[in-house]
């Protein structure tokens, strides 16, 4: 009888230790799937994107023209107007550029986007007449409360410029890798596209991007990062809209 | 075994509730970070706070204007704090060289904590680099801990309209970036090429930063 007693309790002892295991077992499984336990995500290394900066930095850069726009890191390539020809650029008050070709007002800038507070609107003129309106914007990191390498953020935020002037050429320089820059159309406009260091799917802002656009009298330029390229894209489009009212 | 069988069912279906619903330990922990970044060209300081060229609109501005010589070398000095102990990467720097109206060597400071999000930035202007796109890191410790890294050279000449004299106009990206106004006065005039005009700074003395920025991240 004795033994049989003692076999029991031993059945019993061993099921409550097993019940317990699964118990427990089950508790931080489910734990570790909703999130509970942090080293149970497979994390990126944190400087993983910057291979793609250096690999990019390594990539050859030369002039070429694209859309009927040179464009490169060579010397010579800024833009220049025949307005100052003898005369020197002279800094002057933003109201003057109102009603002139550069003046420019865009409809479209994604959600808390605002004019950047260190660096003034910059209007120059030669001999009173304005060729050149630079305007810099600052742009917010927008994230969520788990950011990390493996769940970067959806905009790094940053800084882009647009500048508008006068040019007797279609030429401006650009500093990224020549297999970087491809023709694009913004508003029927030819224009040269500087895609960002990132490729699709892992760009939220990382990196220069540009867009050259041709016009008439001369060249728009948008240039900077902290936003993915759609954005910026969408900017220049909405340079050539009525503004919304 | 059908008694162990439902023990067993039981115990997984007790730990999967509990799992999910019951209450977790607090782990908010707060990471605060500060950037101290120095001016990053000669000792002597030509212009006093100022925005567009010297010196206009003195005092609400946000650059300074440093002595230097074409080609010389123009670097990025900080010194980063964090509130846990060791010392590390902090955040990363991105080197970014454009024409805006002026050459500028451009370095966005993103933060690791919160994961690579933008901090801000500080322009060197009248510069030009043979890094362009390329990045660095920013360390930081629970002592001050410093970064130095060339970042670029003063150009020789600049736009039409953009520089008299090779010199460094350093400037930040705005608020919430804190000026050194206790350090480094308004009224400070020297331009280059002033006879005799020397206004020294202890430019690398802790303390002597152009700069400063805060952040934090709650996880």
């Amino acid at each position: 009888m004795d033994g049989i007693r003692s076999r029991r309790r031993l059945y019993w002892a061993v099921t409550a230790v097993l019940a317990l295991a699964i118990g427990v077992g089950s508790f931080w499984g489910v734990r570790a799937l909703v999130g509970g336990g942090s080293e149970a995500t497979a994390e990126r290394d944190p400087g993983w994107w910057t291979t793609y900066f250096n690999q990019d930095a390594q990539k050859p850069r030369f002039n070429q023209e694209i859309n009927g726009i040179l464009v490169g890191p060579g010397d010579g390539l800024e833009p220049t107007s025949d307005v100052c020809t003898g005369l020197t650029p002279q800094w002057t008050d933003p109201e003057k550029a109102k009603g002139t070709v550069v003046d420019f007002s865009p409809s479209y800038l994604p959600e808390g986007v605002k004019r950047a507070a260190s660096e003034p609107e910059s209007v120059m003129e030669c001999g009173g007449t304005v060729f050149s309106v630079l305007r810099s914007y600052d742009v917010p990191a927008k994230y969520g409360p788990d950011v990390s390498p493996s769940n970067p953020p959806e905009w790094s935020g940053g800084n882009f410029s647009i500048w508008r002037m006068l040019s007797d050429k279609h030429t401006f320089p650009l500093l990224g890798a020549a297999e970087r820059m491809e023709p694009i159309t913004v508003a029927g406009r030819a224009a040269v596209l500087m895609r960002p260091v990132m490729p699709e799917g892992e760009d939220y802002g990382l990196g220069k991007m540009a867009i050259v656009i041709a016009e008439d009298f001369g060249l728009t330029a948008i240039q900077g990062g902290g936003l993915p390229l759609g954005e910026f894209i969408k900017i220049a489009e909405g340079l050539y809209e009525e503004r919304a009212q | 075994m059908r008694p162990m069988l439902i023990l067993a069912l039981t115990s997984v279906f007790v730990g999967i509730l509990a799992g999910l619903y019951a209450p977790r330990a607090s782990e908010a922990t707060v990471f605060s970070f500060t950037l101290r970044v120095h001016p990053g060209a000669g000792f002597n300081l030509n212009c006093g706070w100022h925005d567009g060229g010297c010196p206009a609109n003195p005092s609400t501005g946000h650059a300074l204007d440093w002595e230097s010589q074409a080609y010389y070398q123009i670097n990025w000095k900080s010194f980063g704090w964090r509130n846990f102990s060791g010392s590390g990467v902090i955040a990363r720097g991105e080197i970014d060289e454009v024409l805006e109206q002026c050459w500028k060597v451009k370095v966005i400071v993103r933060s690791s904590i919160p994961y690579n999000v933008e901090q801000g930035r500080i322009s060197y202007t009248h510069t030009d680099t043979d890094w362009d796109g390329t990045t660095f890191d920013i360390n930081g410790g629970s002592s001050y801990t410093v970064t130095t890294r060339m970042v670029g050279y003063t150009r020789s000449t600049d736009q039409p309209g953009c520089m008299d004299a090779p010199h460094l106009h350093q400037v930040d990206s705005g608020s919430p970036w804190a000026r050194n106004s206790a350090k480094y006065p308004t009224s400070d005039v020297c331009l280059p090429g002033w006879l005799g005009c020397e206004n020294p700074h202890p430019i690398w003395t802790i303390g002597y930063h152009q700069f400063s920025r805060n952040w934090s991240y709650t996880n």
